[in-house]
């Protein structure tokens, strides 16, 4: 309350500084005046009445000054005086001012960035109301799932189990209607991109079926028209209808208001829109925004999907749907998981047959703050080793501003001494260095920010492939990043400040006045502010160890061999909609579409598979070696290949033959298996008409190929077996290789020609080179070599600056110490090497602690590493052999000045 | 011969403001007049050593301010006693007297009760 009553009067004070003043001096004249008139009225003469009630009074100033202290304006008056002295002491130097704050900026910027971007992947909830009342189902189970069959993130459980957020729909329905711990539990499901024809032109739009409750539930409302109600979402066919995403409605309708109601074909089916998602939601996965959201109950429609035996709606055995739930106000997460698990291990039971050979799922709730969130996991390991690398870089450019201000403080240390001596106190002294670091700091946390706000989504486009046109997920620039970054600038103001502070407040008044900073031999302490050298160099070094490491991972990972010969070769994808073409025809349309395409003028051969290679997808199956079933460890690698693939992927066949036109649907079931496949299941065998079984179906070995990287080329050569793609279940999206010998551009618009000449409805998606789709798996790797490679570069810069500034500083100093030796008959040459000798000794010192330092940290980056050492001999020793020269360089300008000393002047310095 | 004004003991101005104003709103002046008035001007006060102490309480929230009319008609500040001002001038009021009597009894004392 007194508190209270403090802070509002001082606030007062400060916020209507004028009417207080005005006040104040107002009440002080009636003061005056009233006892005045009083003497007057007893007899006195106006004249000496008035000098006796002012004399009386004392000092007027000297009261208003104690007035204004005693509501703790003084404090305020002092700091606006610290800051008006410390900027004309900035604007003094321009130069140390323009390098501090450059330095600053650089770190500082660099710092903003990495926040923004952990703020978009790893904090910011879902911008939704009471994001932190959701909550993300999933469950987890022993190795062997329950269900036959899932669509949807599943990861390994801590105890190696299985973990996912899938459901049945029959299991959502039921968990709905018998929990009472929720407001609402509602279900999605994100498909992927599908078929949207609108205006006759045909496009691919990122669409999600939500259930009736879904708007209610997340807490989130159109911004215009109406959101998907109870109503819309009924089987059958009603009217289907639809609410696209801000940036869709922006990008294809010009944010046009009018599309409130239109008509487009999703997938051939016909669909109203009826509203528009507020902007910054774009569905509950961050970084996979989506563009048209559909009623759940509308699958049947909008989203053929075969493989489920009842239909995705009625299978209890095929688990895809996404559910989360709205907390009751207070609601305990304990009680609920208690709750829901129960009602889960009923619906189990109750919709699944009892298979005793499957491990039983358990329910676990999640955060559901960031809706079912990837970015997180896909995005923490490098972006907390970004915010290391970005952190040392501030450290140095923080080490790089103390030795500025240190070499500052020592010619400061006469004007710093009189202050003293004419009784300022310490604390007074060092509040002034402090406010003169902070407006330092301010000055780069400005530009810093501004730098970072640039910067911000360089990261992110470094890490998307060139062919994706959306975003994967942008950097946020809020109210948390700006505070954060506030911090760090304070944080760091008061670190780099600490060390003249402390430097100020040890100083003995009276050597600081005697030899006015200045002496004839400053090596009695070799080290002093050369400390925060080392540090600068060994932080710099543990950069340039990191960079080393992370070129030397790329360059590997170049090398590597993959198996087949990626130069020219042109790789697209088509999705043909699944209402227009199903099973046979969708077999036969790809067949035509193969055809069509090897005939393109340019195309040397052609071919199709599920998987391109290296393209960060591979996909694993069941088979049983000569058609036996399958035991639990028999996994093998598979590709659902179209003729000529081997031939165009330049893949070697070592025995037997490739797929040729006589295999086909109608044929008798083949395969081709790759070496290492033969390795493992037919050891010391000949493979060649053997079979295998896979599924409920037994496939001929007819051939035996070269072993190819699948996945990533990180990864050894799998147990590769390719089936012939119109002999395997029915396709989704393939993707076609062409070999192409002439002019890209031209192949491609041939591509497209012939594509549309089978289907002009059909869209061609994702063109790109098999080489361009091999380098986009290396997104990761060629970010961290960009990064640590700028980074690197400029802590050597900062170090350098660093470097520079102590010595040139320290010759300066020792100017008359230099002049007596050149007097005494030193060679130039000698002195040269004697400064040179200072600097190199200084800087290995830094190396050798920076080198022993990166043997420490490098061994949390291990795993992004490939077919290097966390301490690699080479990276240490280019490292440190890249500081070293760089210190010699800073050395030489300073080194040089010393030499060429001209002893009479030097001697006369003083 | 009329004895010398008594020199204001350290801390004491504080309470006598407090009690000044506890009697009604008072300007800075008037709060002076009514001190030496009730101390028969046996104290002596430095005029301007009472403002700093009037802003100090205010900030402290012991007494609150506002403008009104003086009697001679001109704008003045008056100063009023607060709930935390009233509280605070009984406890000061209590340890003041408490100390007194502890004084007054010591320094009372005759040498064989030493």
């Amino acid at each position: 309350m007194k508190a209270l009553a403090r802070f509002t009067s001082w606030l007062r004070g400060v916020t209507r500084r004028s009417t207080f003043e005005r006040e104040m001096d107002e009440e002080l004249r009636f003061h005056i005046d009233s006892y005045v008139e009083d003497l007057v009225r007893s007899g006195m003469p106006p004249a000496q009445a008035r000098s006796r009630a002012r004399a009386e009074f004392g000092g007027v100033e000297a009261r208003k000054e104690e007035c204004r202290e005693a509501v703790g304006l003084r404090l305020l008056d002092d700091l606006a005086g610290d800051v008006r002295y410390a900027v004309r002491q900035l604007k003094r130097s321009p130069g140390f001012t323009a390098v501090a704050i450059t330095s600053l900026a650089l770190g500082i910027g660099a710092n903003t960035a990495i926040l923004s971007l952990m703020e978009a992947a790893l904090w910011k909830t879902l911008p939704v109301h009471e994001p932190d009342r959701l909550r993300l189902f999933s469950w987890v189970s022993g190795p062997r799932a329950v269900m036959n069959s899932s669509w949807g993130n599943w990861w390994r459980s801590v105890a190696g189990g299985r973990a996912s957020t899938s459901f049945s729909y029959p299991a959502y329905e039921a968990l709905q209607r018998r929990q009472a711990v929720f407001d609402t539990v509602f279900a999605f499901k994100p498909i992927g991109r599908v078929t949207a024809v609108i205006d006759g032109e045909a496009e691919l739009v990122a669409a999600q079926l939500v259930s009736g409750n879904f708007y209610q539930g997340v807490g989130v409302h159109p911004r215009a028209g109406r959101p998907i109600a109870a109503d819309d979402d009924t089987r059958g066919g009603s009217e289907t209808v639809a609410v696209i995403s801000d940036g869709f409605w922006a990008r294809r309708f010009g944010r046009d208001l009018s599309v409130v109601g239109r008509q487009i074909r999703v997938n051939q089916v016909p669909v109203t829109i009826v509203g528009i998602n507020p902007p910054l939601f774009d569905g509950l996965e961050p970084g996979e925004p989506t563009d048209v959201f559909m009623p759940l109950r509308k699958q049947p429609l909008v989203y053929s999907f075969r493989h489920a035996r009842a239909g995705l709606l009625d299978d209890p055995d095929y688990w895809w749907v996404l559910v989360m739930g709205r907390l009751k106000a207070g609601a305990r997460d304990a009680e609920v998981q208690t709750e829901i698990e129960g009602i889960f291990q009923q619906v189990v039971r109750e919709t699944l047959p009892n298979r005793t050979d499957r491990d039983q799922p358990h329910f676990r709730l999640l955060s559901g703050s960031r809706g079912q969130d990837n970015l997180r996991e896909q995005f923490a390991t490098p972006l907390f080793v970004l915010a290391a690398i970005v952190g040392l870089v501030l450290l140095i450019a923080c080490a790089n501003v103390a030795t500025l201000l240190l070499s500052r403080a020592s010619t400061r240390r006469r004007e710093l001494g009189l202050r003293l001596a004419l009784g300022a106190g310490r604390w007074r002294i060092a509040r002034q260095l402090l406010t003169e670091g902070l407006a330092l700091g301010i000055g780069g946390g400005v530009f810093g920010v501004i730098l970072g706000y640039w910067v911000r989504d360089a990261i992110p486009h470094l890490l998307v492939p060139s062919w994706v046109a959306e975003q994967q997920f942008n950097a946020v620039f809020d109210s948390r990043v700006l505070i954060l970054a506030l911090g760090v600038t304070v944080a760091t103001s008061v670190g780099f400040s600490l060390a003249p502070i402390w430097r100020a407040i040890r100083e003995e008044l009276v050597t600081a006045l005697k030899d006015g900073g200045r002496s004839a031999t400053d090596s009695a302490q070799p080290l002093r502010g050369r400390s925060l050298v080392v540090l600068q160099v060994a932080v710099s070094v543990v950069l340039l160890v990191g960079a080393g490491l992370f070129v030397r991972t790329l360059w590997n990972l170049r090398a590597v061999d993959v198996g087949f010969r990626p130069d020219g070769i042109l790789l697209f994808t088509i999705d043909p909609p699944r209402a227009k073409y199903a099973d046979q025809a969708r077999k036969a349309l790809f067949e035509k579409l193969h055809e069509a395409i090897a005939a393109v003028p340019g195309i040397e051969s052609a071919s199709l598979s599920e998987s391109p290679l290296v393209a960060g997808g591979s996909s694993r199956t069941r088979v049983g070696p000569d058609n036996r079933q399958p035991g639990p460890k028999d996994e093998a690698w598979v590709n659902d290949v179209g003729a000529q693939f081997f031939e165009t992927m330049g893949i070697p066949i070592v025995a037997g033959r490739s797929f040729d036109a006589h295999d086909g649907s109608n044929s008798a079931p083949v395969v081709v298996v790759s070496e290492r496949f033969v390795r493992e299941f037919f050891p010391d065998q000949n493979a060649l008409g053997r079979m295998i079984r896979n599924g409920d179906k037994a496939f001929l070995i007819v051939g035996v190929c070269g072993d190819v990287r699948f996945g990533s080329a990180r990864t050894p050569a799998p147990p590769i077996f390719y089936r012939h793609f119109t002999q395997a279940r029915e396709p989704g999206a393939l993707t076609f290789e062409a070999r192409t010998a002439g002019d890209g551009a031209v192949v491609v618009n041939g591509i497209r020609r012939a594509v549309r000449a089978v289907d002009k409805d059909l869209p061609v998606f994702n063109i790109r080179t098999q080489t361009a789709q091999i380098d986009a798996t290396l997104a990761r790797e060629r970010l961290f070599v960009t990064l640590t490679l700028a980074f690197g570069v400029l802590a050597l810069v900062l170090a350098s600056i660093g470097i520079y500034g102590t010595l040139a500083h320290a010759v300066a100093r020792r100017t008359s110490e230099i002049g007596i030796r050149l007097a005494l008959g030193a060679e130039p040459r000698a002195v040269l090497l004697m400064i040179l000798r200072e600097a190199s000794s200084v800087t290995a010192i830094g190396a050798g602690l920076g080198a022993a330092a990166a043997g420490l940290l490098t061994r949390y980056v291990q795993t992004m590493l490939f077919g290097v050492a966390p301490l690699d001999p080479a990276a240490v020793a280019g490292a440190i052999a890249v500081m070293m020269a760089v210190a010699v360089l800073a050395a030489s300008l300073p080194a040089r000045r010393a030499a060429r000393l001209d002893p009479m002047v030097a001697l006369r310095h003083d | 011969m009329p004895t010398k004004p008594a020199e204001l003991l350290q801390g004491t101005l504080d309470m006598l403001i407090l009690k000044a104003v506890s009697l009604g709103p008072l300007h800075g002046y008037g709060i002076l007049l009514r001190i030496q008035q009730v101390s028969k001007n046996r104290l002596d006060i430095q005029q301007g050593s009472l403002y700093p102490a009037l802003y100090r309480l205010e900030h402290q929230g012991l007494i609150a301010s506002e403008w009104g009319q003086s009697e001679n008609k001109r704008k003045a500040r008056y100063y009023r006693l607060t709930a935390a001002g009233r509280r605070q001038l009984q406890e000061e009021a209590r340890n003041w007297n408490r100390m007194a009597d502890i004084i007054g009894g010591i320094l009372a004392a005759s040498p064989e009760e030493a």
